[in-house]
């Protein structure tokens, strides 16, 4: 049964890729010397300052931590809505 | 003649470091450049028995600081490259009988009898390692592609980028690549352990048993007519002294009959 | 500063050197492993420790005097380098010894100065059977075995004889024969001003150093200094003597490159002695 597991196995069951996006961002983690509720508490302040000019759309709002060479790079899109007033 | 102090390390341990130092520190001399290894592994001594030079040990690299004994004493002379020459770790000391100073100045004098004087370094990133570097004036970062040993190699870099003004480049060797397992995505391969590391790669090295075998001899793969490893080693060699020689095809090895009868029956993945 | 080192010379007692290890842990476990396994001769044994550089709160000195106490030791100095060592020792209101204890260690190595000369010159092809049988040693010339090589010394007229201890001494320190009952592993090490009986294996890393002879109750795997002193006569013996490097006075002999065959390889004990100047190793049978 194993043995024909591990024929057919899923494409999308990619171990390398998965390996390589987790390297990622633990490598990004470790570099900035982030601790893990960093980030979120950053998203959280992000948010309510944006929120203070603009209406956005809390369901599509994206952060994320990118790599340029040897650099991490925070990335966030905020869809807005409208301004405030 | 002032040579080049090269130091060897990793973070983790076990990723083949010293054997990565046997054998380039082999390849060199035998291409015919006068070699210094260096065991910095205080306390847990290796290198010796790879080179199976175990039994010629008198002195070593702590009675050398120390003074009991003088730096050409010390040297234990390759069995088969006379230019090559090991100076053995201390097995019954610690890593705390030698600091960054003495070190500096043990470099300094290999330097000047030496074209290459390659530095083992002991694995981790504590006192020991930070010795091994304190010499040294390029570096040869070793790792395999597997998450544990890629994120303690950039844990290295990072220590290394912090020392630019003495140590001014590394390069990455990537061990005990097994093309297979890249080919089937269950392993990272050289290009993604590459952008993840961002630096410049100086060699592959595929996973070869005879590595096994030529341990147990004591006698460096880079040595012998081997085509895998021992040609990577080989060819590590060549761009440490300047050459341009290109990566070999790993799709090339490890193709057996059952790699093939496995080709056949699993269907190509994206 | 080994891992753990014992080093025991007649005239001044016994010092067990845990500088060497870098954590408490380490240290813990190498002195319960020594201390434990050869309980009864630590009685009445003068004994210093040396904690060396090892930064030890008060809690964990009396980690430390707890395993010391458990086999009946009390040692008479102890050493620390640390400033926070030596306050938790006080905290105990036990007198910390400043310094390292250096006029106990051995000075084995300073003694191989003139010997490596002839070892390094030592080309492989070159390589010649050091032990022709009958010739060398016909008293135990039963099974000579023809692989050690052997590098001397040529003048080997600094042989002190092995001082002869005091009937004082002997009471209060060390004895002169020093007897372990334990292994030695990688990293530790004995050196001992008399002769020295382990009952155990040496395993390769270990290293172990005698004024006097040394009688391995055991297999001699590692590496064996009979004579640091200079004695010339004295010996070496093993149950299985398969080291990787023997040494008596000044001579240093190596194993053999390539592994010995089965059949090569001696099963009874052997005696390894300076005779015309190299290290000759004879069956260990009786004469």
């Amino acid at each position: 049964m194993q043995v024909l597991n591990w024929f057919f196995r899923n494409k999308d069951e990619n171990v390398r890729s998965r390996a390589k996006d987790r390297m990622r961002l633990m490598l990004i983690h470790d570099r900035l010397e982030l601790p893990p509720d960093r980030l979120a508490s950053l998203e959280e302040e992000l948010i309510a300052v944006v929120s203070r000019y603009f209406e956005i759309d809390r369901q599509t709002t994206r952060f994320d931590l990118q790599q340029y060479e040897r650099r991490a790079a925070l990335i966030a899109n905020f869809p807005l809505l409208r301004s405030k007033s | 003649m002032s040579g080049r102090v090269i130091v060897v390390t990793s973070g983790k341990g076990g990723v083949g470091k010293t054997t990565a130092s046997a054998n380039i520190g082999t390849a060199l001399a035998a291409s015919g450049a006068s070699v210094a290894l260096v065991d910095m592994d205080i306390g847990l001594r290796n290198l010796d028995i790879l080179m199976g030079l175990e039994n010629r040990v008198v002195y070593n690299l702590v009675d050398v600081v120390e003074e009991k004994c003088k730096l050409r004493q010390a040297l234990v002379k390759d069995k088969r490259l006379p230019n090559l020459c090991l100076l053995p770790a201390a097995q019954t000391r610690d890593k705390t009988a030698v600091n960054a100073e003495q070190m500096q100045k043990l470099c300094t004098e290999l330097k000047g009898l030496f074209d290459f004087v390659l530095v083992d370094s002991p694995a981790g990133i504590e006192g020991g390692f930070q010795n091994s570097i304190a010499g040294a004036e390029e570096a040869v970062v070793i790792t395999t592609p597997e998450m544990s040993a890629v994120r303690d190699a950039d844990r290295v870099i990072g220590l290394l980028e912090a020392r630019k003004e003495e140590i001014g480049q590394y390069r990455l060797v990537i061990n005990r690549i097994r093309p297979q397992m890249v080919k089937t995505n269950d392993m990272m391969s050289v290009e993604d352990v590459l952008e993840i590391l961002s630096v410049k790669l100086l060699g592959v090295v595929p996973e070869d048993d005879e590595i096994i075998i030529s341990t147990n001899k004591g006698e460096p793969v880079a040595g012998t007519e081997n085509p895998r490893a021992g040609l990577a080693y080989r060819n590590i060699a060549r761009r440490l002294r300047g050459e341009e020689v290109p990566f070999i095809d790993l799709n090339s090895f490890n193709v057996t009959w059952f790699d093939k009868i496995v080709k056949i029956f699993t269907p190509v993945r994206a | 500063m080994t891992k753990i080192a014992i080093i025991s010379q007649p005239e001044q007692g016994v010092l067990i050197d845990i500088g060497g290890c870098s954590t408490l842990q380490e240290a813990t476990q190498h002195l319960t492993s020594t201390l434990q396994v050869s309980s009864q001769f630590w009685e009445n044994m003068h004994v210093d420790l040396n904690l060396g550089d090892l930064a030890l709160s008060k809690e964990e000195i009396s980690q430390i005097m707890s395993i010391v106490a458990e086999v009946g030791v009390e040692p008479r100095h102890i050493y620390a380098q640390l400033e926070i060592t030596r306050a938790s020792l006080n905290a105990h209101n036990i007198a910390a010894a400043a310094g390292s204890p250096m006029n106990l260690l051995p000075s084995g190595s300073s003694d191989r100065q003139s010997s490596v000369e002839a070892l390094e010159d030592f080309a492989p092809d070159t390589v010649q059977s050091a032990l022709s049988p009958g010739e060398a040693s016909p008293a135990a010339a039963s099974e000579s075995r023809e692989t050690i090589v052997v590098a001397v010394e040529s003048t080997i007229d600094s042989a002190l004889p092995l001082p002869a201890p005091s009937e004082a001494a002997r009471q209060v320190t060390a004895p002169a024969v020093l007897c372990l009952r334990q292994t030695l592993r990688s990293g530790q090490a004995v050196s001992h001003g008399g002769h020295l009986v382990i009952i155990g294996d040496v395993n390769p890393g270990a290293e172990v150093m005698a004024e006097g002879d040394i009688t391995i109750w055991g297999a001699l795997r590692g590496m064996a200094h009979a004579g640091i002193a200079g004695n010339t006569s004295a010996e070496i013996r093993a149950l299985k003597l398969q080291p990787i490097q023997l040494r008596i006075a000044h001579a240093i002999a190596r194993s053999p490159d390539r592994p010995q065959t089965f059949a090569a390889r001696s099963s009874a004990p052997e005696t390894a002695r300076i005779v015309n100047g190299t290290i000759r190793i004879t069956s260990s049978a009786p004469e």
